[in-house]
Formats: structure tokens, C-alpha cells, sequence
């Protein structure tokens, strides 16, 4: 135990919270709940104290819970114990994308009048990889058939359309949509009856039909089975705003936004090319302000899991959430 | 998925010939196979044209609260 060292693997992470600490493991995105003081243990250069040091350095007065915790760490695959700590070295904490836009977010309603395949090959020219299409009111499905063309054989990995429920639209059309488009999903919303349907049981892949409405006073919900823990993730939330960053937005009215709800307009997509609009130093600044400077985020312990995209503002030199999660952490 | 790995273990095994260096394992497997690998081929034309990789590291916007069995 004197010269023995315990190091956490690289992919776990320790975070601290308010009341409890997490430790994230990014390979198997899975988190641990710790004490704050463990977590305090943990921050120490684990690298550079042997096991006996640290007792020393809090003067043995958790002695007993530092072994049982360093020992369940190791039995749970979180931790290990070396005599040469030198050769372990931590992941350098860097983010890197090639994407212009990483992904997107477009709102359609019967006044909508921009050209959305234009608009998916603007997207698909920078690179975009998630996309998402809100359509408030009852839409032409063939109409939507023909306008998802870009799709094929374009960046976009994952196109989710939340279309609206409506008594002439058919199952049979829906399907062929995601027959035609591998990567689009479909969700009817404002549905009378919940059901899913199955377009691949190979690829477990099915259109949701369900009661929940989509419209343009739509909020974001913040709920613990909904937050993401990945390599990416983390450290692309430590460096970045992880829901704004590299986001494009274009409301029902063709204006161009970091996101749906916030106020600001950068620009109209009739008047505008997307490529114009996301260089302006002024569209990328909320790309900029992560977690860690927003008040009430910067102490929660799920700061590098949660993907919001609220607007930011900032009062008395210090950042705070427009819309923030009502969880007490 | 259906798990189709059995079909291609001769694939991923290795023989233990000392005379082989490990980089040309595969190598000598596919010269001497006399099956027809073509199968394979078509097994990986089929993802790609039903599917596609559902998954990235991290959500667009998290507007609807659907599980599973909802």
C-alpha cells in the first residue's frame, strides 16, 4: 500500500455536483453516483500520491472509506492499482469537428413558403449530420416525399421529422418515406391514438404515432434518461455548448437562428445562403459558452451530459439559461 | 440485427502456421479459400441499402418524452 498507486481508467471521469458527484464512463456511457468527498478524494493528482499519501494528506481521518471505496472502484472497473503510475498518461482534452454544421433544425407551418430542398442541400454542402424537421400543421405527404430528395446520398445521418397527425394521412405513405430514406424517422404528433409501426424488424425501426403536440411553443424536456455520455460528448462540452454549437436553425418564417425559441435573427433564408450567416462572429458566440460558465449548469453534475438549447443571457457579468431544467440536483 | 458472424469465422480466425507472419494471415486465407466470398458482399450491400448507422454521439433538440413501449 505505500507505494501503491490507484488511477481512474481515462474514460472515467469525475464530476462534481451540488449535493452528490458522478463518475461518467464514456466507453460504456454509464455514470456512478459518489460522494461529494470521494469526489474531492479523486480530484487529487492521483498520479502523483501513492494510496498512503493521500490518507496522510486528508490526516487519515478516512482511512477505512478510502480503501473500501478504491477497492469497489477496481471491483466495478472504474479504477486499478499500479506501482508505476508514469506510463498512464490522461486523453489530451481537445474536441474536433470537420462539420460546418453539426446539425440543424428546420419548423414548417401552412405559411411556410422557403424552399426546403434547397435548404437540405445548403445543409448538406456544409456537412450537416443531424437534422430535424418540425411540421406544425397537416403537410402533403407526397409533397414531403418529393422535398426529402436531397437526402439521398447527403451528409445528413439522421433526419428525424415530427409530422402532424391528421385524418387523410396514410400509414402506407409514411412507410414509403422510410422505405425511400433510410436515415429519415418519422414521429406523428398530435396523434388521437398511440402506436407504433414497424418498417424493419431487422433495424428495429418503426414511425411513432403519439398524443404529444409539436408547435412552435414547443419546449425542450430535461430528463435524466434523455442525457447522452460519449467521448464526443464530454469533451466537446467542455470546450463548446454542446446543443448550440455548430447549430443552424430555420423557423416557419425562413428566419435563420441559433435555435427555434431564441429571438435573434441572423438572417432570412429567402435573402440568405446558411454558409453567409454561420461565419458571423455574432451567430458563433453562443457556440462558445459552455456549461461550465452558466450558472446553475456549471454546478451540476450532469453538465457534460445534457444537451440543451436554451437561449444564454447575461446579467451582471455572469451567463444564465433562459429556460433551465426544474430538477434539483 | 441477425448475427451472421458464424458465417465468416473462417474469416476471422487465424491459422497457427509458424511460417506465417501475422500481417499475412488474411492474405493466404482468401488465396486459398476456395469458397465464394462474393456472399459477403452482397450481406454488406444489403445494410447499407436497408439501413443506415441510426446513432451519433449526442442529440439534435430533445422536444418529445417517447419510450420504448409507448
Amino acid at each position: 500500500m505505500t507505494n501503491t498507486y490507484f488511477l481512474l481508467f481515462p474514460s472515467c471521469v469525475p464530476v462534481n455536483g451540488t449535493k452528490v458527484s458522478i463518475i461518467m464512463d464514456l466507453d460504456k456511457g454509464t455514470y456512478l453516483e459518489i460522494p461529494n468527498l470521494l469526489h474531492d478524494i479523486l480530484s487529487i493528482d492521483l498520479q502523483r500520491f501513492t494510496i498512503h499519501e493521500i490518507m496522510k494528506k486528508f490526516d487519515h481521518q478516512y482511512d477505512q472509506g478510502i480503501k473500501e471505496y478504491f477497492q469497489f472502484l477496481v471491483d466495478n472497473q472504474y479504477g486499478f492499482y499500479t506501482k508505476d503510475p508514469k506510463p498512464f498518461r490522461k486523453p489530451e482534452d481537445i474536441f474536433y469537428s470537420p462539420y460546418k454544421i453539426i446539425s440543424s433544425v428546420l419548423a414548417i407551418n401552412t405559411t411556410t413558403n422557403y424552399d426546403l430542398p434547397e435548404v437540405l442541400k445548403q445543409l448538406d454542402r456544409l456537412s450537416c449530420q443531424l437534422l430535424q424537421i418540425r411540421i406544425y400543421d397537416p403537410y402533403d405527404m407526397d409533397k414531403l416525399f418529393n422535398s426529402l430528395s436531397p437526402l439521398k446520398g447527403s451528409s445528413i445521418k439522421i433526419c428525424e421529422v415530427y409530422v402532424c397527425y391528421y385524418s387523410l394521412i396514410s400509414e402506407e405513405q409514411l412507410i414509403t418515406i422510410c422505405k425511400e430514406y433510410p436515415n429519415v424517422i418519422i414521429v406523428v404528433h398530435t396523434s388521437k391514438e398511440k402506436k407504433q409501426i414497424n418498417i424493419s424488424d431487422e433495424f428495429n425501426k418503426k414511425i411513432v404515432f403519439t398524443g404529444e403536440q409539436v408547435h412552435a411553443n414547443t419546449k425542450e424536456v430535461y430528463d435524466p434518461s434523455l442525457f447522452t455520455i460519449s467521448h464526443s460528448m464530454y469533451y466537446e462540452s467542455r470546450h463548446f455548448n454542446s446543443g448550440l454549437h455548430r447549430k443552424v436553425c430555420i423557423d416557419t418564417d425562413g428566419s435563420i437562428k441559433n435555435y427555434l425559441s431564441h429571438t435573434k435573427v441572423y438572417g432570412n433564408i429567402k435573402e440568405n445562403k446558411i454558409s453567409e450567416i454561420i461565419t458571423k462572429p455574432k451567430f458563433q458566440e453562443r457556440y462558445f459558452i459552455t456549461n461550465d460558465q452558466i450558472e446553475k449548469c456549471k454546478s451540476c453534475q450532469f453538465r457534460y451530459m445534457c444537451v440543451s438549447n436554451s437561449d444564454i443571457i447575461k446579467k451582471n457579468g455572469k451567463y444564465f439559461k433562459k429556460h433551465t431544467c426544474n430538477m434539483d440536483f | 440485427m441477425i448475427d451472421d458472424s458464424e458465417k465468416y469465422k473462417d474469416l476471422i480466425s487465424i491459422p497457427e502456421h509458424p511460417s506465417i507472419s501475422y500481417d499475412l494471415h488474411k492474405i493466404s486465407i482468401s488465396h486459398q479459400s476456395k469458397k465464394n466470398n462474393s456472399k459477403r458482399f452482397i450481406y454488406m450491400k444489403k445494410y447499407r441499402g436497408e439501413g443506415s448507422i441510426l446513432d451519433f454521439y449526442k442529440p439534435n433538440s430533445n422536444i418529445l418524452s417517447i419510450k420504448e413501449n409507448d
